[in-house]
């Protein structure tokens, strides 16, 4: 290899190694923009709103947005666990365009023995949100186990 | 001029990896370091991890400035910084665990509560900078074969 060549071969690395650095700071700056902005700025500025149609039923109305300069994949899962073991679980995502919102919708229809379960003192509420982009190759997310939910 | 480079290099990563650490943990309350500590680990220790890679980086930076091009201590020295590098990348987007390789999850717990856990996904940048490495290791190796021929031509 001559010397020439061993040049354009240097070049080339150091605008790949830019290039992969524009476009870390990108998918970093979506991901935490989006994670933040859908948590902190929802229905009423929370992320959740609550609604208890009838004993028994609960609907979860989260907002999600898309803060940041590319494509992103919101996924959200809610679960009550009862003495460590899941009773009712449900996940849902959404892909969100730069700058576009979107809401995710969980109705829960819990039987009356279900509500028992679910209201006692070691019972707990997970929940997952996670935001991903670039195809999903990249993320970040929190999960929360809250006890006593009664 | 050479060992002027080297000093001027030697000032610049210690001041970056030591003084610069010193000062930020001077200025920072405890109380914040001890709140941050269960999601970014001890700040004592990353404190000395970098100045460790501080002092390697300047000596390996003094090595690539003194020793010519065509010698293979240059060539280590090129080749040491590169994967020192990559091992700083890694020890910081793994918040202090680059074994990790860029994926993290710290689980706080909050008492009777229950807890909180953080996940971190970077995987992919991990194989996209592990990929650039490789291809300054085989610019690296070319340089110095290069340097190599070109002195045994004059000779």
């Amino acid at each position: 290899m001559r010397s020439r060549d061993i040049k354009i071969f240097s070049i080339s690395i150091g605008i790949i190694q830019l290039l992969v650095f524009v476009l870390f700071a990108i998918s970093i700056f979506t991901i935490l923009s989006s994670f933040v902005s859908s948590l902190i700025t929802g229905e009423g500025n929370e992320p959740f709103a609550v609604k208890f149609n009838s004993p028994g039923e609960a609907v979860f109305v989260f907002d999600a947005k898309n803060s940041g300069l590319l494509e992103s994949k919101m996924r959200l899962r809610i679960g009550i666990m009862p003495e460590g073991k899941i009773l009712v679980e449900q996940e849902k995502s959404i892909k969100l365009k730069p700058k576009e919102e979107g809401k995710m919708e969980f109705v829960f229809n819990l039987t009356e023995d279900q509500v028992k379960k679910a209201t006692t003192l070691q019972s707990k509420v997970t929940l997952l949100f996670e935001c991903r982009t670039i195809h999903e190759l990249v993320g970040v997310g929190v999960k929360l186990e809250v006890g006593g939910i009664k | 001029m050479r060992f002027v480079k080297a000093v001027l290099g030697c000032i610049f990563f210690i001041g970056i990896f030591i003084v610069l650490p010193w000062y930020v943990l001077k200025m920072v309350s405890p109380e914040f370091l001890t709140t941050l500590e269960p999601a970014l680990g001890s700040a004592k220790y990353i404190q000395k991890v970098l100045a460790i890679i501080g002092i390697i980086l300047s000596i390996l930076f003094t090595m690539r400035i003194l020793v010519p091009r065509r010698n293979l201590l240059n060539l280590l020295a090129y080749l040491g910084s590169e994967f020192f590098f990559f091992y700083l990348f890694l020890f910081f987007i793994s918040f202090g665990n680059p074994a990790n390789l860029g994926r993290e999850n710290k689980t706080i717990q909050l008492g009777s509560l229950g807890s909180v856990t953080i996940m971190l996904d970077l995987r992919f940048f991990v194989l996209l900078v592990f990929i650039i490495l490789i291809a300054k290791v085989v610019l690296l190796i070319l340089r110095f074969q290069n340097a190599r021929r070109e002195v045994k031509k004059a000779n």
